[in-house]
């Protein structure tokens, strides 16, 4: 009973917010059907257009992105539908188990309930299915325009338009129609530029000068003096030369670039451009730009006249040559689009199409024999390491075999292919080049020494206290990104040239940066990149910041020298630990694996780097505790000196033969240390002093007393105390015991007391005895005896 | 130049090796193996998942059907476990 009021109750709290809810669902449910069937009709849209058979490439190419996108659309709707029918489940699930008949079956509005959240279910499990199949289709269609792109591609490159007798006549024929429609095209441009509307023209003419003249007033100014370097006749840094060729190359460049642009612009925003005319002139100040582009890299790059600026290092004949050759290459190349695009423009026959690409594609072939045969290099000492020798043979080889193919192609009528070639070959070409200067940087920025000089290196040598060992580390890490980022960029660059699509290219670069598993590990170069780069501006980071507070702050305080050093050495090696740690975390190496091994390891490398580890923690107790600073003299069982450095291992001690000694730190702990430093620099020094029995020991006691008053580097408190030590063998044995202020002078002080007593003794007549023997004989007669008897005889 | 001819290798290396990253669990609770057709960028694969072990599949979203049938999408970050050949989410 009470069982049955609880359903109805959550049956009708269900049914008040199930009601609203149910009615968002069936509408939910709704839309994602209509999606389908949005998604289907653009499916079947798209299937038609691609299959036709006189679709272009260009549409083929719109056609899969629209697929593409067509498929994460679906894809969206699959998410949606999928998260509906969960939830209808879980609703169902809440609905609890169906009663059986027994207990009087289930109330109506549950059941109800239950019954529509299943119809739910199912059309949201349908949809799914559906959007499945869709998926797959689509992904299949994909599949097949690549296809279509192929064989299309194929086709139009292996077409053949032989030059026969046809050809000619036809060119003949058609000649002089075109020349005059040609003209016709341009007289009626002239018509419309000289028209009663003189004033279009007019301004047009007038912001084209105006622009042209700043043009050339920019490059003049900026350009030219770059290029009056000839003055500068030394032997210039690698990457000061590329430099150099980049600003020479693109200010002209740009600035033509942008007058064509603008003259362009001017005149088509006047309408002074009728349809025709436009492709052409479009297509020559296209031309005009790239050509300029062309001719101001080449100069620069190989700069002839101006050995000390040649970035790709070639003989100067060499240069001379291949700059004409390559400024004549681009010329044809050039002209040959501008032909294509007037052809295009005015629909000439194909008989035009076929006879200008056989000689463009000669003369092409002739020019780029004439490049291959130049001698690159000559046996003089011009940029002894980077001197180009001649060309690669990887090179050299097969772009032959490229222009025999070229040729050959062309007179066998395959012009398509033979045109294809050598656009590749230019392009590719220039690829290439590109790379080459990168890495030739990259390897001058790696060199010994290099970054040290450039003024990132001094900056960091000078005001950040790197070491020249360390700015040359940077130097090779930089240099190693710069040829990633070469690769990268060029790799990718040739693949596209040659027909790979874009996004496997894409894809692949994605897996490739964005990481891969060996294994159970996951590593990622963009990561391991990062966190390098975050590692070195740790550091960074950590010396400005111990700069910082050794200047600054610990100046204020009132620690000593070697406080100073312990807390700013403490500094760095805590902003160490932190660059460290935080660039594993960027790196995403996952150490947990790592555990397993170490955790094996451990023992044994435990046992070995006990005594390591035991220095490194002593050096940390030492950096604390400071029983022992920098400056401090101390003794180590028989070696004694002054303290040099307290580094993490080990403690350098310099000696008094300034011989350096290296303690490990755990000695210092472990062992009694002395340290005539620690509390102050007062240090005791005895003088022993033997005085004949027949002196005066009170006279001596006086001497001593003022000989030690007499010197000030002993100091008054404690007292000195001259001390009656023993009556000796052979003399009576005084200890003058001083207290020096500073301990250090102790060889000095003792040396000149020494001295001192000395001449005091000498000048009072004391003597300082040698070691004496009283020699007592025993005989029958006493020898005096005997000596009185001798003297009688006598 | 030896430094940087192995730096070269790096990135061309990286190309070709690289595979790419999985990104839903599942874990199959039953006592059996199961199977699960995975629908990854429009390519049906068959994956079969013994007792008690997990794999990852789907780095980017994809349908699952599992053998009870229940075919549903998923985005690529989900942990799933198989109950009586039927999904449930683990949490």
């Amino acid at each position: 009973m009470i069982l049955r009021m609880k359903v109805v109750l959550v049956a009708c709290l269900m049914l008040f917010s199930g009601a609203h809810a149910l009615a968002q669902e069936s509408a939910a449910v709704q839309n994602l059907a209509a999606d389908l069937q949005q998604i289907l009709t653009d499916l079947e849209a798209l299937e038609k257009a691609s299959l036709a058979e006189t679709t272009s490439d260009v549409t083929l190419a719109g056609n899969k992105v629209a697929l593409q996108k067509l498929s994460q659309t679906t894809f969206a709707v699959a998410l949606k539908a999928s998260a509906g029918l969960r939830q209808a489940d879980e609703q169902i699930a809440a609905l609890g188990p169906v009663p059986d008949a027994s207990t009087g079956g289930e109330i109506e509005a549950v059941a109800a309930e239950r019954q529509r959240l299943s119809a739910v279910k199912g059309e949201s499990a349908i949809l799914v299915r559906e959007l499945e199949r869709v998926v797959v289709r689509v992904s299949s269609l994909i599949e097949t325009v690549a296809k279509i792109r192929s064989r299309k591609f194929a086709e139009e490159i292996l077409a053949r338009h032989p030059m026969s007798s046809d050809t000619w006549r036809e060119v003949r024929e058609s000649f002089k129609l075109e020349i005059t429609r040609l003209n016709f095209a341009f007289s009626n441009w002239l018509r419309l530029l000289t028209r009663g509307i003189l004033d279009e023209t007019a301004t047009a003419v007038l912001l084209c000068l105006a622009f042209a003249a700043m043009v050339i007033f920019v490059v003049r100014m900026i350009a030219f003096p770059l290029s009056a370097r000839p003055l500068m006749d030394a032997e210039q840094p690698y990457l000061r030369r590329v430099f150099a060729a980049l600003t020479t190359t693109m200010v002209p460049s740009v600035s033509v670039a942008a007058l064509m642009t603008v003259m362009y612009m001017t005149f088509k925003h006047l309408s002074l451009l009728p349809p025709r005319v436009d492709e052409i002139v479009r297509a020559a100040a296209i031309v005009v730009g790239v050509l300029t582009f062309v001719y101001f890299l080449t100069r620069a790059v190989l700069a002839p006249g101006r050995r000390y600026w040649r970035v790709i290092a070639v003989s100067e004949r060499a240069a001379k040559r291949l700059t004409v050759l390559i400024t004549i290459l681009s010329v044809i190349y050039a002209g040959d689009y501008l032909f294509a695009q007037v052809r295009a423009a005015m629909a000439s026959p194909v008989a035009y199409t076929v006879l200008a690409s056989l000689v463009s594609t000669l003369l092409f072939a002739l020019v780029l024999s004439l490049i291959l045969l130049t001698r690159l290099g000559e046996p003089a000492t011009e940029h002894a390491n980077d001197r180009v020798r001649g060309w690669a043979p990887w090179l050299y080889w097969p772009m032959w075999f490229a222009i025999a193919v070229i040729v050959g192609s062309t007179l066998g009528g395959y012009v398509s292919l033979a045109r294809f070639l050598s656009g590749q070959i230019v392009v590719t070409g220039a690829i290439l080049v590109g790379m080459y200067v990168g890495l030739l940087s990259a390897r001058a920025v790696a060199h010994t020494g290099a970054m040290g000089e450039s003024r990132l290196g001094a900056y960091l040598i000078r005001r950040l206290d790197f070491s020249d060992l360390s700015v040359d580390q940077l130097g090779l890490v930089f240099g190693a990104l710069i040829v990633f980022g070469v690769m990268s960029v060029g790799v990718p660059s040739i693949l596209l040239q040659w027909g790979f699509q874009q996004d496997d290219v894409q894809s692949w670069i994605a897996r490739a940066l964005g990481g891969f598993e060996v294994g159970d590990v996951r590593i990622s170069f963009t990561n391991i990149v990062l966190a390098v780069i975050v590692f070195v501006v740790g550091l960074i980071l950590t010396r400005m910041f111990q700069r910082w507070l050794a200047a600054k702050v610990l100046t204020r305080t009132r620690l000593d020298s070697g406080a100073r050093h312990s807390i700013g050495a403490g500094v760095g090696y805590l902003g160490f630990i932190f660059a460290a740690i935080i660039a594993l975390e960027y790196s995403g190496i996952d150490l947990s694996n790592l555990a397993l091994i170490a955790g094996a390891l451990s023992v044994g490398i435990g046992f070995g780097l006990q005594n390591v580890v035991n220095n490194f923690v002593s050096g940390v107790i030492l950096l604390v505790e400071r029983p022992i600073r920098v400056g401090d003299w101390i003794v180590v069982g028989d070696k004694q000196g002054y303290v040099k450095k307290i580094s993490v291992r080990a403690t350098e001690l310099e000696t008094f033969d300034r011989q350096s000694i290296v303690i490990p730190n755990a000695e210092l702990i472990n062992t009694a240390v002395g340290n005539w430093m620690l509390k102050d620099s007062v240090g005791r020094l005895i003088v022993e002093v033997g005085v004949s029995y027949d002196a005066n020991e009170e006279d001596v006691r006086d001497i001593l007393y003022a000989l030690v008053a007499a010197d000030d580097r002993i100091a008054a408190e404690p007292k000195p105390y001259v001390y009656f030590k023993n009556f000796g063998d052979s003399a009576l044995i005084f200890e003058v015991r001083v207290f020096l202020k500073d301990i250090a002078d102790i060889i000095a002080v003792a040396g000149d007391m020494r001295f001192a007593i000395r001449k005091a003794f000498r000048e009072t007549g004391i003597v300082i005895p040698y070691p004496q023997r009283d020699i007592h004989m025993q005989t029958a007669q006493p020898l005096s005896e005997a000596a009185a008897a001798k003297a009688k005889e006598k | 130049m030896r430094s940087l001819k192995t730096a070269l290798c790096l990135p061309v290396f990286a190309l070709f090796l690289a595979t790419p990253a999985f990104s839903v669990t599942i874990t199959n609770q039953d006592g059996e193996p199961r199977q699960i057709t995975v629908t990854e960028n429009g390519a049906r694969s068959e994956r079969s998942i013994a007792p008690s072990a997990s794999i990852q599949v789907c780095e980017q979203g994809c349908f699952i059907t599992f053998p009870d049938g229940t075919l549903t999408a998923y985005q690529g970050n989900e942990t799933i476990v198989i109950r009586n050949g039927g999904p449930a989410l683990a949490n």
